[in-house]
Parts: C-alpha cells; structure tokens; sequence
C-alpha cells in the first residue's frame, strides 16, 4: 500500500497504522500526507478509538511520547504532522 | 407459550476443518462496515442476515423498535480475549489495545448486530455455561408473549479457539486422543464452532390457511431442578436428547420414561452454542413427529424441556 508522495518515515507510518487499524481495503487515491488522518474527512475513515491505537504505536514504535490530549489532537492531524513530531522529538531524546 | 418460528439461519465449522467460513457475510454487509468485526461477529452477522432472509424480509426492511435481539454465548469472542491478554503480556497494561478489549467483551457483537440493521428494540446478551441458549431462548418467548416486541431474534454463537483446543487436550485426559486439528471429523467429539439465529413472532400467525415455511411452534419451555421434580414430559412426546449424555440417559432410567428417542449428533462439533442447531435438528424432525421435546441436564440436576408442536395443533 505504498503512495508515492510519502517520504520514508511517512510510509512506514502508513503501514502500520494500516496494519493495527485493520484497514483492509486499497488506500484511496486521494490520500496524501497532509490528508486529515482521523475524523469524518479521515481518506482512510479512522475514529478515536483508532487514535489510541496509533498513539500507543507512536510511543512504543518511536520511543516518542505524546503526552497532553490538545497535543495529541495536533500531531495526529495528518502523517506529515506525525512525521515532524517523531523527527523533532527523536532528535531531542 | 406458542411461539412461532418465522426464519432460521445458521454457519457451522465446515467438514474437514475446526472453523466456520464467514466470507460470504461480504455479499450481506459492505467490508468497510466489518472494519470492526472480528470472526466471532461475524459469526453472529452472517447467521442473522440468513435468519432474516429466511423470515421472507429484506435486510435494509428488518429494523425499527418492535424487534428484540438475544444472544447467547458461552465463552464469547475468545479468540480476541486472548489476543487482548497477549497483548497485555506484551506491552504491558498501558500499552493494552484498546480496540481488542472492546471487540472482547461479551456484548460486542451484540451491538455490531443491532448498528448494523439498526435494531432499536430491546437487547441482551446472555452467558450462562451450556444453558445460555436455553435462557436466550425462554427471554425471546417471555419478551413475545409480554408484548414487548413483535419479534424477537435470537441466536447462539460461540467459536473455536487453539487455547480451549489445548485445554482440553492438556487437561482433559478421556477427550486427550479425539482432538486432531488438522480433521476435526476423523473422531466422534471433536471442538468446533458456529451460530444459529431464529427469528420468533406471535403475532402475525393466522391460523390454517397460511403457509408456514417452518413446520412447527414452540409450545412450551420447562426449566426445572431435577432433585425434587421428575421429568415433566407426555406419554406422546417424542424425545431429543444429547446423545453423549450419561445424566440423562440416568435421568430417563430413574423416571421410566417410555417414550421414543432421538440421540443428537454434533455436525459442527462440540461448543456451547450447540443447542441452537439442535433446534434446527428438532424443527427437521417435526414433518415425521407431531410432538417433540429437547431435553437438557445440567450436573446440578438442573433441566431445561423445550417442547416443539406441529403448526396443525396451534391454537
């Protein structure tokens, strides 16, 4: 399910938020990086619960914990929003 | 009691295997709303959608706050609570997911069923050991006959998981040598899963003029305690009883029941759902026997009758 836009981190995001959300249809067309990631506008259709999911991937994947909800409500926003979060934080760490 | 049975639907393990095929739920419900679902819904999902079609109505049609839903379930999605448990073992208890622990409790199905075909009627989900289904089955017709609902769809649902196959194996030692994973139908008893739904009415029975695709109604439900009460059964009455059963055929022995027996077989083999497709069973059996009684025993002495009519003597 690769798109092309991604970079690499972004892709491997993709994936497995596509393996632990049991997303098993195609990835839309459509879908970019800076596409909503959870919500009704979400390409992929992801709700909250899914959201935990990908917040728990991020902390135990990355080593990158995001720790208030206006926080989290931020990063979680798009794969790009993911990518830069773990990137400026891993650097940090 | 009279309660008639207007559809039946049911998913079984297929031969030569221990679990149920739940693909053709795909041509039912689109894949995108089975996001959610893990195989014990969709167990529950496909067995509803052919009760429902076999009740003569349309999917989309079969919704609204006149219909009541039961399920029954022993052990409940017990493939998805030991994934949940593994991935506790795993990660640790922050890290649980929280997707599998929704889709583990008991319940889950259940509400899967009811936002899938918009049921706003009463639901429940039952677990009582071996006697969930019994219990589903005499809430259905109490709710029916209380004029709660017009219909009631009830069903068990219980499937196969790799940990119960171990445990029995491990710690059962008379079932040890009957397990064979690879041909659950090389021995006589072997685990296996399914589910079975029947969709029950009152209402809308007119009397002899109309056709009714089931041949038979539910006449009666007896539950009991068999320490102080002898079985309460007709002279006329022909019997099903759980072929494996020793209680009771002991049971029988001591009441000099008389009367014509019919042993079950397991064609899906051995689960706590079981009783739903011995109803099928009995429901088949009515064409050549006007009265039929299932007949269940737990070690307690607890029994459960149901009792089966043909539709001609429905009054």
């Amino acid at each position: 399910m690769a798109l092309t836009c991604l970079n690499e981190l972004e892709q491997q995001l993709l994936d497995s938020i596509v393996e632990i959300c049991e997303f098993t249809e195609p990835i839309p067309d459509h879908m970019t990086s800076d596409s909503p990631l959870i919500g009704p506008d979400s390409p992929l259709g992801l709700d909250s619960l899914d959201a935990i999911e990908i917040l728990t991937m991020i902390q135990l994947d990355y080593d990158v914990r995001i720790t208030s909800r206006e926080t989290s409500i931020e990063v979680l926003n798009s794969l790009n929003s993911i990518a830069d979060y773990i990137q400026t934080h891993r650097d940090k760490a | 009691m009279n309660v008639i049975v207007k559809g039946i639907g049911s998913v079984g393990t297929l031969e030569g295997a221990l679990r149920a095929d739940t693909a053709p739920i795909c041509q039912y419900i689109p894949p995108k709303k089975l996001r959610r679902t893990d195989h014990f819904t969709q167990l529950a999902l496909i067995a509803a959608c052919y009760a429902i079609e076999d009740a003569g109505f349309k999917l989309n049609e079969f919704k609204g706050e006149n219909i009541g839903v039961i399920l029954a379930t022993g052990h409940g999605a017990m493939n998805t609570t030991y994934a949940f448990k593994d991935s506790i073992n795993s990660r640790g208890d922050s890290f649980s997911s929280p997707t599998l622990f929704s889709k583990s409790v008991h319940n889950a199905a259940m509400s899967n069923l009811t936002i899938q075909f918009g049921l706003t009627g009463p639901n429940l989900t039952i677990s009582q050991h071996s006697f969930s289904f019994q219990s589903a089955l005499l809430t259905a017709c109490l709710w029916i006959n209380e004029g709660r609902c017009e219909y009631v769809m009830v069903g068990g649902v219980d499937e196969f998981s790799e940990t119960l196959g171990y445990c029995i194996e491990r710690f059962n030692d008379e079932k040890k040598s009957v397990l064979d994973y690879n041909n659950a139908y090389t021995k006589k008893i072997a685990p296996g899963e399914g589910a079975s739904f029947f969709i029950l009415s009152k209402s809308d029975f007119t009397g002899k003029k109309e056709k009714m695709k089931h041949p038979g109604f539910i006449s009666d439900l007896v539950m009991g305690n068999l320490t102080s009460t002898h079985l309460p059964i007709e002279i006329d009455t022909h019997l099903i009883i759980d072929g494996d059963s020793n209680r009771i055929k002991n049971w029988i022995q001591r009441d000099q029941i008389k009367n014509k027996i019919y042993y079950l077989e397991k064609p899906y083999g051995d689960f706590f759902a079981n009783p739903g497709f011995d109803l099928i069973a009995a429901f088949s059996q009515l064409e050549a026997y006007a009265n039929i009684t299932l007949i269940y025993i737990e070690e307690e002495g607890q029994f459960f009758l149901i009792k089966l009519r043909k539709i001609r003597d429905f009054r």
